[in-house]
């Protein structure tokens, strides 16, 4: 026991004395602070630091603790060519290399609380600064995400006041990858009025490379406390010059409004040449919730639209507690953005003035659900529509909507994407005379002779879509007409989207057009041979292009244009005593062949009505014909019959077969020889009665259709006109006609080949007069030696 | 001090020197530039209507729109028209569109188009021109480099059609009865391809013929120039065509080929027309004028088509009544025939003036190869000849054989108004004897012929060469100088537009004629030549001749004239113009028998 209790007693005793010199030591150290607060334990903890991937060195120091009273001391450093040096040792920590000329740094540190605060901060002077940072990476890692905590400033400073501060850093550097941006900065911390205020002005640029500029930043923090705890007001400044002209300026103004909510108002604009963006958002945001009001305009970005606006703009971006994971909290996010396009007007030269409205309005809603705070890896869906505000214009109307159930993650798409689109278009033209004179001096004037019609044109479509395809079904009508046309007609019918492969779209047309009621004028035709109204397309006047490998839309249609069965369109022609009826059954569809000459995109069939008309100078009746067109044009076939009353006969001209080389058949009731119906449909009268030259018209008629040499138009023509002559060349298969006009003269259609080769030439003076040249044969000039003679004879002849 | 300052000056004269060069070398620069601008603001238009402005093309004369085409540029004006108030108005989109399509038809495809106070102004640029052609799948036989004309013509549709009936109408000639030709050309290039579907080569297997009252069928196969069984040629069907339309027997002929995998079946297809004709011709042959004809045809008699021909014709220089009967009446062979004919005739030449009749039966035959064709006849002839004036006998009775052989290629035939090819010979002769009911023995020889040959054979052709020649003897043992003498129509004549063409008709060897002659000619003709007006050909020739006064003996001098001319083909015929001097080479016996001088010849329907 008396051990025990010796034990204790000088346990005591030295416990005692132990605490006795502890806090003997810690009087020692508080009363005399320069103690341990000196040069020499500066220099001890740099080295302690340099162990630690700190590097911190100067020249020369002049370091002070001072007394304010027994628990409040004041600790001053004053250092000369100060350096630090951090390695990066870590992704998260970039390597800093720094130096000052001059450092100034003082603190007033209160011991009468544990842990010991900072009552004063500052001042703090740091000048003639050159600072280096070169950011390992900009990626965080997942992992040090996860673990990164936010940064919290710690209760021992929070509280301290803060003298002012100058931080002046002549020349800083950042490195990244292939680029340097150098720059300065200037922070200062001032004592105002209301607080405290840092300032921080920072110049910074970028001398090579495309995104060379240069660019300031003036940032205003205010803590109207005068502490670190705010409640603080940030207000920032930022201009940037590229080199190639751009600028770019952002303002944003934080206001602190509780403890968790901010005030925010952001204003930026962006300039390229005569490009402008602008953008004003203001609004509230806390933790949970972020709403406001965006008002920004576009101007000139997209070619012939002067400017694109949203003003009015809410949204409101918020959590939604209860019915997110526990993992994430779920969001909604809420837009209601009315959407001004102006139109430019006056419209660009060779652009017509489609006197549309100066601006046309739209509204986008959106009501989207994702992870909150979104972002492009978080799931995002729910509904977004575009409204277009009604369209009035002295030209037309019209009005549109579109409306998409949207679902997926916003960096995948548009692979995973639910995008279900409705969509509704009309526009009416209700007077398409106002078209067609607006049209009129354009390139896209409506040509002759619709540009005559008068009436309305509409044209609309609704529909859905979706990512993996999309059918619209679509309508247009027509309501035109003029003095003798009429042009009634709608189309209804669908485009179809679908999509293959993810970058691969085809879509397709299928319209059906019907035809109400058709009647158009052609164009007044004279005897001669019909113009070319479209270039021949055998000849090519551009090198036709290769189709480009791996075009990632093709697209295909079908537009079925037809009549009604007792309303055929009609053609006037100054031809025809009446309007030709036709009945339509066409389908237009590309072509596949490569030789476009050889194919058409148009098959069907077109089918004359019964009418009559004036045909070889006499009253014919169409019975039937029939053009039935396929998509090889060469396979086209006709099939027509018209009739010719004579007193004691009926004639019946058929034609058949191809299209471009129709065959003629002549028949007659009673039965007469070809040659002779021939000579009475041409001239009128039996062939006997004929004189030879339009007797060897009637047979050049008979080569010529025995040869198919003429296409149905030149039939036709060559039906229509007064026939005087007619004569055809077997070696060229070409085809000539002359036509009797008033005055004694005529007018020769078709290649008038004459007969060169032929033996003989011969031409006709008058009904029995001919100019012939001959070459007799030798045998039947008995006994003259040079039997072959020419002679050159005005010869009048009489067959019978 | 001195040196800086030359220094200087000199740097100064260089620098003068250094603007100079510059200067100088820029000027071209600076004025082609201008001249272009000026170019530019002086290019010229004309109207063609209030809306519509053309360029002026002063080379190739300007281009012009028919009343269609205006109406489709310019609007339909004519306010009494039934119908057109809907093309009235004509947007200058439109017209332009049209006027692009019209443009191509004159081959410009490279038209600028200003539009200017609501009027278009339209600069044509330069015409596309044929550069190049090219064929494919075509048979190695078928030369497009053959056909002319084409490179460097406009580039036209209808220069597309042409070289695409040309392709047709030469696969046709090829034995290719049912080819497929499509073209596409490049406007820019001025290239056109040329796709051939040849099909095969196929045999003629049958002609169908289109009935034709009393006729009875294939009597017209007597004139065919193709052969059933061998292969199709396209160009003698055309021949056989023209066989028959000029002979009249049908008012126009035409085959279509339609192609069977048996072969080729050919449908004739004619219009007969009616059978006699009644003709009077009032005109001037080669060196006569005027010349009158009354002719009178049966083209049909009988129900194998036979002929049946009666002409009274009148010139100074002739006059005479012929009738032949050419009889085809035989069904077996339809090219074999009788032909009898009798012909009266009164000649008032230069040296003779003689009254004839003539009566003869020749049985006969026209025969067709493959690329060659002709006839035979032979048969016995009755001549009785007066002389009225000049060498010979009075009167002469004449009885003997009369055969005349003849051979010519198809297309001699077949380009015989526009002679280019092939050759044709003919052998003639008459034999008499006093042993049979002839009053003079004298057996008269004569054979003659042309061939012409085309220069690497173009067409339409560059350069034609021609030859012809002629022989001819008389054997009798009658004397030229005797009055008991050959009648003129036994004795030999050269000169004239037929053999030699340096002097005048028949003008040598004098009054008395010749028992022997002997001539030949070279001819070379330019084909179309662009730099020529209106299609003249120029054309040069060297004629030479020789006559003896003994049979098959040639004596002194040689006759030959050299000479030039020119062919100008029109719609209405030839017309050829020669001047040629004749000259005689050794033995000018005297001034009488000096028949140097100049000849001008101009014909109408004469060819070499």
């Amino acid at each position: 026991m008396r051990v025990l209790g010796r034990i204790l007693k000088w346990g005591a005793a030295g416990l005692g004395s132990l605490v006795g010199i502890i806090l003997l030591a810690v009087a020692i150290a508080i009363q005399w602070p320069s103690l341990w607060f000196n040069s020499k334990t500066a220099r001890w903890g740099a080295r302690q630091a340099k162990k630690a991937g700190f590097e911190l060195s100067w020249q020369s120091d002049r370091i002070h603790a001072r007394n304010l009273s027994l628990l409040t001391k004041r600790f001053d450093i004053e250092l000369d060519q100060v350096c630090f040096k951090m390695e990066g040792k870590t992704a998260a920590v970039s390597p800093v290399d720094a130096c000052f000329g001059h450092l100034e740094a003082s603190a007033t540190i209160s011991l009468k609380s544990f842990p010991p605060r900072v009552e004063v901060l500052g001042p703090v002077v740091a000048t003639r600064g050159q600072a280096t940072v070169e950011p390992a990476q900009f990626k965080e890692s997942p992992q040090e995400k996860k673990d990164s905590e936010p940064f919290e400033i710690p209760d021992w400073i929070k509280t301290a006041r803060l003298a002012p501060v100058r931080v002046e850093v002549d020349q800083w550097k950042l490195k990244i990858p292939g680029q340097v941006l150098t720059g300065n900065l200037h922070l200062r911390n001032e004592d105002v009025a209301s607080g405290s205020l840092w300032r921080l002005k920072l110049e910074e640029s970028l001398k090579k490379g495309a995104a060379a500029h240069q660019g300031d930043l003036a940032l205003a923090l205010r803590s109207e406390s005068g502490q670190w705890k705010g409640p603080w007001k940030v207000s920032s400044d930022a201009r940037v010059k590229f080199r190639d002209g751009k600028r770019a300026r952002a303002s944003l103004q934080l206001q602190q409004a509780g403890e968790v909510e901010v005030d925010y108002q952001l204003e930026g604009s962006f300039k390229d040449r005569d490009k402008l963006a602008e953008v004003d958002a203001r609004g509230r945001a806390r933790p949970d919730r972020v709403q406001g009001e965006l008002r920004a305009s576009a101007s000139n970005w997209v070619k012939n639209l002067p400017r694109l606006s949203v003003a009015g703009c809410a949204y409101d971006l918020r959590q939604v507690t209860g019915e997110g994971t526990q993992e994430r909290a779920d969001g909604r996010y809420q837009l209601r953005c009315p959407v001004k396009v102006k139109v430019p007007v006056p419209p660009k030269e060779g652009v017509p003035d489609f006197q549309l409205p100066a601006e046309i309005g739209a509204t986008l809603f959106a009501d989207l659900r994702s992870e909150f705070f979104p972002s492009a890896k978080s799931p995002v869906s729910g509904a977004v529509s575009i409204e277009v505000d009604p369209v009035l214009s002295p030209l037309f109307r019209g009005q549109g909507k579109v409306a998409a159930q949207v679902g997926g993650v916003p960096e995948e798409f548009p692979d995973h994407w639910q995008l279900d689109t409705e969509l509704a278009l009309s526009v009416d033209v209700p007077e398409f005379k106002r078209f067609v004179d607006l049209l009129h001096s354009t390139p896209w004037a409506i040509p002759a002779p619709l540009n005559s019609l008068r009436g309305k044109v509409g044209f609309g479509l609704r529909g859905e879509a979706d990512l993996s395809g999309g059918r619209v079904p679509l309508f247009f009508e027509t309501d035109l007409r003029s003095s003798v046309q009429r042009v009634s007609a709608e189309a209804r019918g669908e485009m179809r989207f679908t999509r293959p492969a993810p970058e691969k779209v085809l879509a397709s047309l299928n319209l059906e057009v019907l035809l109400r009621e058709i009647k158009i004028v052609l164009p007044r035709l004279g005897l001669e041979a019909p113009p070319r109204l479209f270039p021949d397309s055998r000849v090519l006047t551009r090198r036709p292009e290769p189709k480009k490998a791996g075009e990632n839309f093709e697209f295909d249609y079908r537009v079925h244009i037809a009549t009604p069965p007792g309303s055929p369109a009609q053609l006037v022609s100054n031809r025809a005593k009446s309007p030709v009826p036709l009945h339509l059954d066409l389908t237009l569809a590309p072509t596949s062949e490569t030789n476009s000459a050889q194919a058409s995109g148009i098959s069907g069939s077109v089918r004359v009505g019964e009418f009559k008309l004036d045909l070889f100078r006499r009253d014919a009746q169409v019975e039937r014909f029939q053009v039935s067109l396929e998509r090889k044009r060469d396979e086209s076939k006709i099939d027509g019959s018209i009739r010719f009353n004579y007193t004691d006969y009926v004639v019946r001209v058929l034609l058949f077969g191809q299209m471009e080389s129709p065959q003629v058949k002549f028949l007659s009731e009673p039965p007469l020889p070809e040659e002779q119906i021939i000579a009475t449909l041409l001239f009128g009268r039996p062939i006997d009665e004929l004189d030879p030259d339009q007797q060897e018209s009637v047979g050049s008629m008979q080569a010529a259709l025995v040869d198919q040499a003429l296409s149905l138009a030149s039939l036709y023509l060559f039906a229509s006109g007064p026939i005087q002559r007619v004569s055809y060349d077997p070696d060229a298969e070409v085809f000539s006609a002359s036509f009797r006009l008033g005055g004694g003269t005529s007018v020769s259609v078709g290649a008038d080949t004459e007969q060169v080769r032929s033996f003989g030439v011969r031409k006709r003076l008058s009904r029995r007069w001919s100019l012939v040249t001959d070459v007799e044969r030798e045998s039947q000039r008995g006994q003259e030696r040079q039997g072959q003679t020419a002679s050159a004879f005005l010869e009048w002849s009489y067959r019978y | 001090m001195t040196k800086p300052r030359r220094a200087g000056r000199n740097k100064n004269r260089f620098a003068e020197l250094k603007l100079g060069v510059i200067a100088l070398l820029a000027y071209p620069l600076i004025a082609g530039c201008a001249n272009l601008q000026k170019r530019e603001e002086k290019t010229a238009y004309r109207e063609v209507c209030p809306q519509v402005y053309i360029e002026k093309v002063e080379e190739d004369g300007d281009v012009s729109f028919n009343d269609v085409e205006r109406r489709l540029l310019c609007g339909d004006k004519d306010d009494k028209a039934r119908i057109g108030e809907e093309w009235k108005v004509i947007p200058l989109a439109q017209a332009k569109f049209h006027m692009q399509a019209f443009l191509q038809d004159r081959a410009y495809y490279r038209p600028k188009f200003e539009e200017r106070d609501g009027k278009l102004y339209v600069r044509l640029g330069e015409p596309t021109r044929v550069a190049a052609i090219r064929v494919e799948g075509a048979p190695p036989a078928l030369d497009i480099g053959r056909r002319r004309e084409i490179l460097g013509a406009r580039m036209t549709p209808a220069v597309l059609d042409e070289v695409e009936q040309w392709v047709i109408g030469r696969m046709h000639a090829l034995g290719y009865a049912c080819p497929q030709v499509s073209s596409q050309a490049q406007a820019s290039t001025g290239e056109i391809r040329l796709q051939v579907l040849p099909g095969e080569i196929l045999n003629v297997t049958s002609v169908v013929e289109e009935p034709i009252p009393g006729v009875e069928a294939g009597s017209f196969r007597r004139y065919d120039a193709f052969l059933l069984g061998k292969p199709f040629q396209g160009d003698f069907v055309r021949l056989t065509e023209r066989r028959l339309v000029s002979e009249s027997v049908v008012q126009s002929a035409h085959f279509e080929a339609r192609c069977t995998p048996q072969g080729v079946q050919l449908r004739q297809e004619t219009m007969p027309g009616l059978p006699r004709i009644l003709t009077f011709r009032f005109g001037a042959s080669t060196e006569e004028i005027p010349r009158v004809e009354v002719r009178w045809r049966n083209t049909r008699l009988g129900s194998s088509a036979s002929l049946l021909d009666v002409t009274l014709l009148g010139s100074p220089r002739q006059q005479g009544l012929q009738g032949v009967f050419t009889w085809y009446g035989f069904p077996s062979d339809r090219r074999l025939y009788i032909r009898p004919s009798v012909e009266l005739r009164h000649e008032n030449e230069q040296y003779f003036e003689s009254l004839s009749a003539n009566a003869r039966v020749a049985p006969g035959r026209t025969w067709d190869l493959p690329s060659i064709g002709g006839y035979v006849d032979l048969g016995p002839s009755l001549d009785l000849v007066r002389t009225l004036r000049g060498e010979g006998q009075p009167d002469a009775l004449f009885l003997g054989l009369q055969g005349e052989i003849r051979a010519q290629t198809h297309y001699f035939e077949f380009y015989r108004n526009s002679p280019r090819a092939g050759f044709n010979s003919t052998l003639r002769f008459n034999l008499n004897s006093r042993k049979v009911l002839s009053d003079i023995s004298a057996q008269r020889l004569e054979w003659y012929g042309e061939t012409l040959w085309n220069y690497r054979q173009y067409d339409p052709p560059l350069w034609i060469l021609g030859g012809r020649w002629g022989l001819g003897t008389t054997m009798s043992g009658e004397s030229l100088a005797s009055a008991e003498g050959l009648p003129a129509t036994f004795r030999q004549y050269l000169g004239g537009i037929q053999d030699l063409r340096g002097f005048g008709r028949q003008e040598l060897p004098g009054p008395t004629g010749a028992l022997s002659a002997a001539f030949a000619s070279v001819e070379i003709r330019a084909g179309i030549l662009r730099f020529l007006p209106s299609g003249l050909q120029p054309l040069a020739f060297t004629d030479f001749g020789a006559l003896g006064r003994e049979e098959w003996s040639l004596d002194s001098p040689l006759y030959w004239s050299p000479g030039a001319g020119f062919r100008w083909e029109t719609p209405f015929g030839v017309f050829r113009t020669t001047a040629a001097h004749g000259f005689q080479s050794g033995g000018a016996a005297d001034r009488a028998q000096d028949f140097t001088h100049w000849q001008f010849y101009l014909s109408y329907g004469e060819e070499f």
